[in-house]
This record gives C-alpha cells, structure tokens and sequence, in this order.
C-alpha cells in the first residue's frame, strides 16, 4: 500500500462507508417481497371482512382452517390426502402415457423425413383445438370413469410434448453434426452423440408446458364430472356456495401444479447439468 | 506544446478496488493531459476492465477518485465515452441514428445532432451506409459506429477497451490510423486499453504499464515518435521491445 | 448482400404426402362411421358434421342460437380478455424486468397466482360477476396475462448488458435506458407472447363456456354433450379449432410485419 499513502491523506475515508440508508433498506428487494405478500394477504383479509363480494370470498384464515379440517375429516368418502391423490394420479397417468408416446414420435418425426410427412398434417390439423374441446365427446365415449379424464389429460399433453420434441431436434446446431462427422462418425453416432442430448432441454420444456396443461385438464374434467380430486373439490364449493372450498381447492392445485414442475426442474438439472440457464430470471 | 496541451484533464488519485479481500486495483495515481492519448498495456487478468469500468464510474470505486477539470467525475455532468471491445450498436437504429445516440442522451438539439454525425461520419467513411441497420454492415463497421458515437459527443474523457481486439491484423492498422486522424482532427482526450504492444505504441503518446493484480502503475513510457509512426523505424522497435520487456517481468 | 433463392428438388412422394395423409384420414374417419364400426351415437362422419354446419348457419334449435351467434360471441370475449390481458400484462411484465421495486413488489403476488390454473377461478367468477360477458373476460384475462408478463420480463432481462453499460457512460437515467434500450430490445419476446397469450385464451375461452354460458362455441360443444348430439360436438370443437388457427395465422402475419420494420 506504499503507493497509496501519499493520496490517503487527501482522501476521506469515512465517505467510503455505506452508511444506514433508509431508501436502500426499503429498496431492499426481500424487504419488498415480505411487504408485497402481506399487503397481498392483507387486502384480501379486508376485502372478504368487508363483504366487498358479498360471502362470495372466504378470509385467508378460514381456508386454511377448511384445508386443516379436511385433512381428518371425511368428505365426498375420503379425505383431504385422498383428494389430492385422486388428482395427481391422473395427471400422472395422463402425463406418462403421454410422453412415453410424443417424445419418442416427435424425435422420429424430426429425423425421418416420410414419417414427418405422414404425421405432421395430422397433427397440424388437431393442434389448435383446445384439449377441454374434447371434454364432451370424452364424456361420450368413455363415459364419466377415469378413462375419460385420463383421455384429456393426454390429448392436453401430447401436443407440447411433440412440439418441443420435434423443434428441439431441428433446431440443433448444425455445426455440432459437423464434429461428429469431422472424426468420422456415421448417422448413429450424429443421433445418439449428438441429437438426442442435444434436444434435451427443448423436450423437458415440452414436458413443463405439459405438465401445467395436464393440470389445467384434469381440472377441467373434474369439474365437469367427478366424486373426487381437487377439482371436485372446487366444483362441490362452487355447487354449495362455499368460498372456502373453492379457495381450498385452489390453493391445494396451486401447491400440486408447483409441485411436480419442480420435480421436472430437478430432473432435468440431473439428466441435463450442462443446460446454460439465463440468470436473473 | 501551448499552454492548452499541458494542463491536466483528468486526474486519478488513489484508485483503489477491492471485491471482498481481493485487491483488484491498488492505489493508482495518473494524470492525462488534455488532448492527449493515453494507452494502458498490462499483463492478461490484471484487471483492466475493472479499471476501465471504475474510470467510467459503472462500477463505484473503493477508494480514491477520477476528476475531471477538476471536479469528481460524474457521467451525467461530464461527457464521458465508452467504446467496448464488443459492438454496441443498438439493432433497432439505423447507423446514422446509432451514431447520434450518445448526443441524443446528452440532450444535443436535433440539428447540431445531424450536422455533427454527418461531419464524424464523412471522417470515418460510414456515409455511404449511413441509412442501414447493423446486421448490414460488417463488424469492422461496428466498431467505427460505436466510434463515431463516442467522439460526436466531444467527450471530455474517451475510454477505449482493446476496441480492435476482434479484428484482424490488415483492417486494424487501418482503424488505428483512423482514429489517430479523427482524434488529432478533435483533440480529444483518449484512455487507450490494449494488449497489444505494438498497437500501443503505434497510437499513444504516452504508455502506462500496468503490473498483475493487485494492479499498481509499473511503469510510464512517453513516445515521442513523428507521426504517422512507421514500424520498421528502429526507435520504433525499440520502444515496443522496451515495453514487452516490462510486461514480461511482472 | 443479394442472397440466391435456392430451391431445392424434393422427391415427389415428400409432397404428395400430406395430402395422402390427410385424405386418408377423412376416409377412414367418413367410412369408420357410416359402415357402422363405430357407432353413430359416439362419432359423427364428416359428411354429417358438415349438413349439421350448413343447418345451424340458419336453425337455432336444438341449442338456442345460430352459428353466427356462437361464434361473435366467442370471438367478443376472448378479444376483450386478450387486449385486457395485452394491455395490463406487458407494461407489468417490462416493468418488472428493469424496476428493481416493482419486481419487489409485484413479482411474489405473480408467482402466487401463476401456478393456478385459469380454469380454478371459475367458481370465483361465477360468483362474482355472474355468468355473463365479465365473468368470461375475466377467466380469459387470468389465462393471458401470465404469458404477457413473463415473456416482457424475460425479454428485458435478455437486453444486452453490454449496451445498458453504453448507455451509462453516455449519462443516460435509468428512464432513458428503460425507454431507449430495454423496450426495443424485448420485442421480440413482446410478440411471442401475443402468439403465446392468444393461444391461452383461446383455451380458457372454452373452458369458460363449458361451464357456464348460453352461446358460444365451448356452449355449443357442452350442448352437443348434453343432448348426446356427436355431431353439434365435433363440429364446436372444428369451429373452435379452425377459428384460433385463424386468428394465430393473423398475429403471425402482423408479427412478421412488424418486426420485419423493426429489425430488418
């Protein structure tokens, strides 16, 4: 530090202390988001207290004493962890028996040129209709059991995950077959050294989009029609006028829904730990 | 030299960084006078992007200050530029309007913007592409876009970060000569980053050697070679061997 | 820089493939139904679907309203919610992205909501606004905003940091580098998510109206439903697919415009 000694005696040095500062303690950014959820949670505490929807909103602490008292006490023949697992088992079923098929189909379709143009016109053709189109002819056709909830399900979760599927492959750097092909590899090695890792990330976005679109169907087939699951839950609220059920029931497909897109996330951080993520997202 | 030439412009007392423990910069202490060009060569990883960034106050000093005329640096009193090592153009305008950017923020009225961007551009032949995009030009373009942009604004200070690292050998001899020509033709006051030796010489009027990190001022070395310098001039040489010999034993 | 127009031979049998695939498939279906392999009161063929569209252009039995009806009903609600959600949703979203503050304060409420299907707040709305057009417009507004705001934000967040420094030394504030730099540099995000947002409401639209309406296209499907009518059902879902095909065919379009005027 001999070179500095001359200019510190020029130089203040309390002025380089950050001092208390009230504007950055309230800029903080957990300081906002602790204020944010409870003025949040605190608005709409009023907002019910104040029967601003008349009884149509239940006050954040009598949900979570809805939610508490299902959790032993039997409705609709089971409880509240027998709801939820109604739910998630079809999302499960639906989800699976999903991408067990679109994955495989859509790399197949992005690599072979005739399959592509047997498939991808049909495809096109069903892709834009909404899947809770396809609720009322499920209904019809596979009556009002599990089939046609689980049919939704994969009808809502095929289409994303041969999207992704197929993109992903055609969207691989040609540069990196170029590699393969410079150290004398053959077509076998470009699709396994190469496409199929490369496509990875694409497929598991597929399979996040899925996945909310799998939630999104099951809710809608179980509002429709069923005796259990979160969403007869909602439905069951909906039919009685009880805001707490249908807040209850929200909540629960809110936790569920985070849930098992978490568990994609951390999949995918296992199978695929090279994934450039874009911080501060 | 006239009275204008030797008074100092920008005075940098006690520059000092620290990130936690790690002393990046190390109480450094440099004038440069204006209108002069000053380059600053140092070891790979001696932190001149820190140094770049705390002189152009992106980054807040731990200790010591910039002036400028005399009083601390700010960048929204003083006009400061910055030409990065990357292109900087802003894709959404065209080259004429890039080059205006900086003017446009310093609040310089429209007029006095078109006449000074027509003027900077004739200097560094961009006119005839003046109504393009970016992704229509070439990279070598670029680079004289962001330029341009950063002597339009008649900056008190110009930092440059290695801004023809990216080209090659041919165009960059070409690009130097530019902007000795432009900076002479303006009398700007110019802070030249590089690493390379032979390109520091080729431009400065004066040379800063930096040490590794914690990075402190090695050494200063005026060059007063005739302009244009040629580099085969035995002066020449032996200037550029003094300066690698100084960066070798760090 | 010209650029050669360069067409490539592809064997005949790559073009004439689609069409194959897709003739066969209405043959299959055409013929599946009316040889009676499957049953007439599950599926309803082609042919049948279409005499079924040409009758309800003019007969508002058994369901209520024409075709018309149906659909400017659906198309009102899903471009109210739409626009609503454009409007709120993307200056929140770039907001968000470059305003530490409101990040702070708004991101952690999104994040609580996000997760919920649009779909859940039916019964809410139901019993708030009734089953009319703001009961509708509200679900699709739900559906579309998540997309709006995320791409905005992601898409300011992606703005070269490289070019903000630029800004900076220039003394630009940080109104100037939000305005100047970060809004024009998400667009192309911005613009995913009109695509993005429509393709969700379009979605919501007809969850909305399974539940609850009297006209609409979801309204259609659910009637063809109730009355056990595959053919009112099949032709809903081929108005509701048609027509948001349609509409994300026109956002392309005006995209590609657009952004064309933009980028180059």
């Amino acid at each position: 530090m001999s070179g500095s000694s001359i200019a510190n005696e020029t130089i203040d040095h309390s002025k380089n202390r950050e001092p208390f500062s009230f504007y950055k303690f309230i800029t903080n950014k957990y300081f906002l988001n602790v204020v944010s959820i409870v003025a949040f949670l605190l608005i709409w505490d009023y907002v019910a207290k104040e029967k601003i929807f008349r009884d149509s909103l239940a006050r954040p602490l009598e949900v979570v004493d809805q939610l508490y008292m299902l959790t032993y006490m039997k409705f609709a023949g089971t409880n509240l962890a027998g709801h939820i697992w109604a739910s998630t088992q079809r999302v499960l079923i639906g989800f699976i028996a999903a991408s067990i098929v679109a994955v495989p189909l859509g790399l197949f379709m992005a690599l072979n040129k005739y399959v592509n143009a047997v498939v991808k016109p049909l495809f096109d053709l069903f892709k834009p209709m909404p899947p809770i189109a396809w609720v009322s002819i499920a209904i019809l056709w596979f009556g009002i059991g599990e089939m046609s909830k689980v049919f939704i399900i994969i009808i809502g979760t095929f289409v994303p995950c041969l999207l992704n599927a197929y993109n992903g492959v055609r969207l691989v750097d040609p540069d990196l077959y170029d590699v393969v092909r410079v150290l004398g590899g053959n077509r076998r090695d470009e699709i396994f050294h190469v496409c199929f890792p490369a496509s990875f990330p694409a497929v598991f976005a597929g399979l996040q989009i899925s996945l909310s679109s799998a939630w999104t169907c099951v809710l809608a087939a179980e509002l429709m029609n069923s005796r259990d699951g979160m969403g007869f839950l909602i439905k069951r609220g909906m039919d009685t006028h009880q805001p707490t059920l249908v807040l209850g029931g929200m909540v629960l497909i809110a936790a569920a829904a985070y849930g098992t897109s978490l568990l994609v996330t951390l999949l995918e951080k296992k199978l695929c730990p090279w994934k450039r993520t874009i911080e501060n997202l | 030299m006239d009275e204008k030439q030797t008074r100092n412009k920008v005075e940098v007392r006690n520059l000092t960084k620290r990130f936690g423990d790690l002393t990046v910069l190390d109480g450094i202490n440099f004038n440069i006078k204006e209108g002069e060009l000053l380059a600053i060569v140092g070891p790979t990883g001696c932190g001149k992007t820190t140094f770049l960034n705390t002189l152009s106050k992106l980054m807040p000093t731990t200790e010591g200050n910039i002036y400028i005329n005399g009083e601390e640096a700010d960048p929204k009193k003083h006009n400061l530029a910055y030409v990065f090592q990357e292109p900087t153009c802003l894709p959404w305008r065209t080259v004429r309007e890039n080059v205006a950017y900086g003017m446009e923020v310093k609040g310089v009225g429209k007029e006095e913007r078109e006449a000074r961007a027509t003027k900077i551009m004739d200097l560094v032949g961009l006119t005839s592409c003046a109504d393009l995009y970016p992704n229509q030009v070439s990279a070598s373009m670029m680079q004289r876009i962001a330029v341009s942009r950063a002597f339009a604004v008649n900056p008190d200070l110009l930092l440059m970060d290695e801004p023809y690292g990216q080209l090659d050998v041919k165009l960059r001899f070409y690009l130097e000569d530019e902007l000795v020509n432009i900076w002479r033709k303006l009398n700007s006051t110019v802070l030249f980053v590089t690493h390379n030796i032979e390109e520091a010489v080729y431009v400065a009027e004066r040379i800063l050697v930096l040490t590794n990190k914690p990075t402190k001022i090695k050494a200063e070395i005026p060059v007063d070679l005739p302009r244009p310098r040629d580099l085969l001039n035995p002066k020449f040489i032996e200037l550029r061997k003094e300066v690698t010999e100084l960066i070798r034993w760090w | 820089m010209a650029y050669k127009e360069v067409t490539v031979k592809q064997p005949l049998l790559l073009t004439v493939l689609p069409y194959v695939s897709i003739a066969a498939f209405f043959i299959v279906w055409e013929f599946a139904v009316s040889s009676g392999v499957i049953p007439n009161e599950l599926l309803a063929s082609p042919s049948q679907v279409v005499s079924t569209f040409i009758d309800k252009l003019s007969n508002p039995n058994p369901d209520g309203a024409v075709m018309a009806t149906h659909a400017w009903t659906s198309v009102q609600e899903a471009f109210i919610g739409y626009l609503l959600a454009l409007l709120v949703g993307i200056p929140l979203g770039l907001a968000m992205g470059w305003f530490n503050v409101v990040e702070g304060l708004f991101r952690p409420i999104f994040e609580l909501i996000r997760p919920i299907p649009p779909i859940a707040w039916i019964p809410l709305t139901v019993f708030w606004f009734g089953i009319g057009l703001a009961g509708k417009v509200f679900i699709i507004w739900i559906a579309g905003i998540v997309p709006c705001v995320i791409n905005a934000y992601v898409g300011v967040r992606m703005t070269n940091p490289t070019l903000i420094q630029m800004a900076r030394t220039y003394g630009a504030n940080d109104w100037q580098i939000f305005t100047q730099l970060c809004i024009p540099s998400s667009l192309p995000m911005v613009f995913g998510a009109l695509q993005l947002a429509l393709a969700y409401c379009w979605t919501n639209l007809v969850a909305a109206e399974l539940l609850a309406a009297d006209s609409g296209l979801g309204f259609l499907i659910t009637m063809g439903g109730r009355l056990g009518r595959p053919d009112i059902i099949v032709l809903g879902m081929i108005c509701v697919g048609i027509s948001g095909a349609i509409i994300g065919f026109i956002i392309d379009r005006v995209e590609k415009k657009l952004l064309a005027g933009i980028r180059r």
